[in-house]
């Protein structure tokens, strides 16, 4: 599965599914098209760790502007 | 080995005591003037008594600047104290803060650095108190609680402990807390990661535990014939 896919199931199970999430692509935006707010933000970076073993800043989270840009610090840092 | 096994064997270990020694010697000073000064008293809700050896995230009101250190000298154990921006940063006070076991933490951005080293310490068997509400709230009544403690208790596996402290009490302004039952998160919540409607109940619920406490000071007053110097019950009726 590729970090994407696993990326949008991390999202379904932060939302308890009742987010769509085959629309999402790696250019959403995580306040403007998923709507997360910074609590959500923080639960998931702290779901990503979980996940996918890495280790994620401060300065981290605020380049955290679309899934783009977390499949690639995901990416990088496997 | 389980979690307050380990805490055990590492307590048996005085160099654990050595590298808390700085913490040790506020905390003892300024215990004997908190408990000249406030007489605290410790109160329980039930018989079941929290685990000597586990580490817990302790959740309280917050209605006066001496609450933390009431709390501090009250309660049996080392505290680890979650003090938003007042510990971070650089300077004699932070350093000083951060000697008395502050954790600094921003809540305008989403701290996990902060939130990490919140949850190591309670990982590592200490208690970690923090005040949910976020600011001060003189007349000490709880109103909406933020997430972030069921986030970090969550995330370190360790149970809550909520607690309900307020000085005032007539005779010498006495201070009183109230300690409710510990409980683990994953006792209302059976799943290996909540939504963010399991967290958001889990709060609510949080709240409710809180309150039990609140009353339970109340129940207690009355019981023991106490009287305090401003009692919000009084307020909220002048108040409606």
């Amino acid at each position: 599965m590729s970090t994407l896919e696993r990326l949008k199931k991390l999202l379904s199970d932060v939302y308890d599914g009742e987010m769509d999430t085959s629309g999402i692509t790696e250019d959403s935006e995580l306040v403007k098209d998923i709507g997360m707010k910074s609590i959500a933000m923080l639960y998931m970076a702290m779901a990503i760790e979980g996940e996918f073993g890495v280790n994620l800043t401060n300065e981290d989270l605020p380049k955290m502007r679309t899934v783009g840009d977390i499949v690639k610090m995901i990416d990088e840092r496997m | 080995m389980a979690t307050s096994d380990k805490t055990k064997e590492i307590k048996k270990d005085p160099a654990v005591h050595i590298k808390f020694f700085p913490m040790d010697i506020p905390r003892f000073f300024v215990g004997m003037i908190i408990r000249i000064w406030y007489r605290p008293k410790l109160a329980y809700i039930s018989d079941k008594r929290p685990d000597k050896h586990s580490g817990a995230l302790v959740i309280a009101n917050h209605s006066s600047f001496s609450d933390p250190i009431i709390l501090g000298t009250v309660l049996p154990r080392r505290i680890y104290y979650l003090a938003g921006e007042l510990a971070m940063g650089k300077g004699l006070k932070t350093v000083g803060l951060r000697g008395c076991g502050c954790i600094g933490i921003d809540r305008n951005i989403s701290d996990i650095d902060g939130i990490r080293k919140s949850v190591n310490v309670m990982k590592r068997g200490h208690y970690l108190l923090m005040f949910p509400q976020g600011s001060l709230k003189r007349d000490g009544q709880i109103r909406e609680i933020k997430s972030g403690a069921v986030l970090m208790a969550w995330q370190a596996g360790v149970p809550i402990l909520p607690v309900y402290v307020k000085k005032g009490l007539k005779g010498f302004h006495r201070a009183l807390a109230m300690v409710g039952e510990e409980f683990y998160l994953s006792d209302y919540c059976d799943k290996k990661m909540p939504s963010m409607k399991d967290i958001a109940n889990l709060t609510d619920m949080l709240a409710l535990k809180m309150h039990e406490c609140e009353r339970a000071y109340f129940d207690y007053i009355d019981a023991h014939n106490m009287k305090l110097v401003n009692d919000p019950r009084n307020q909220k009726g002048e108040n409606e």
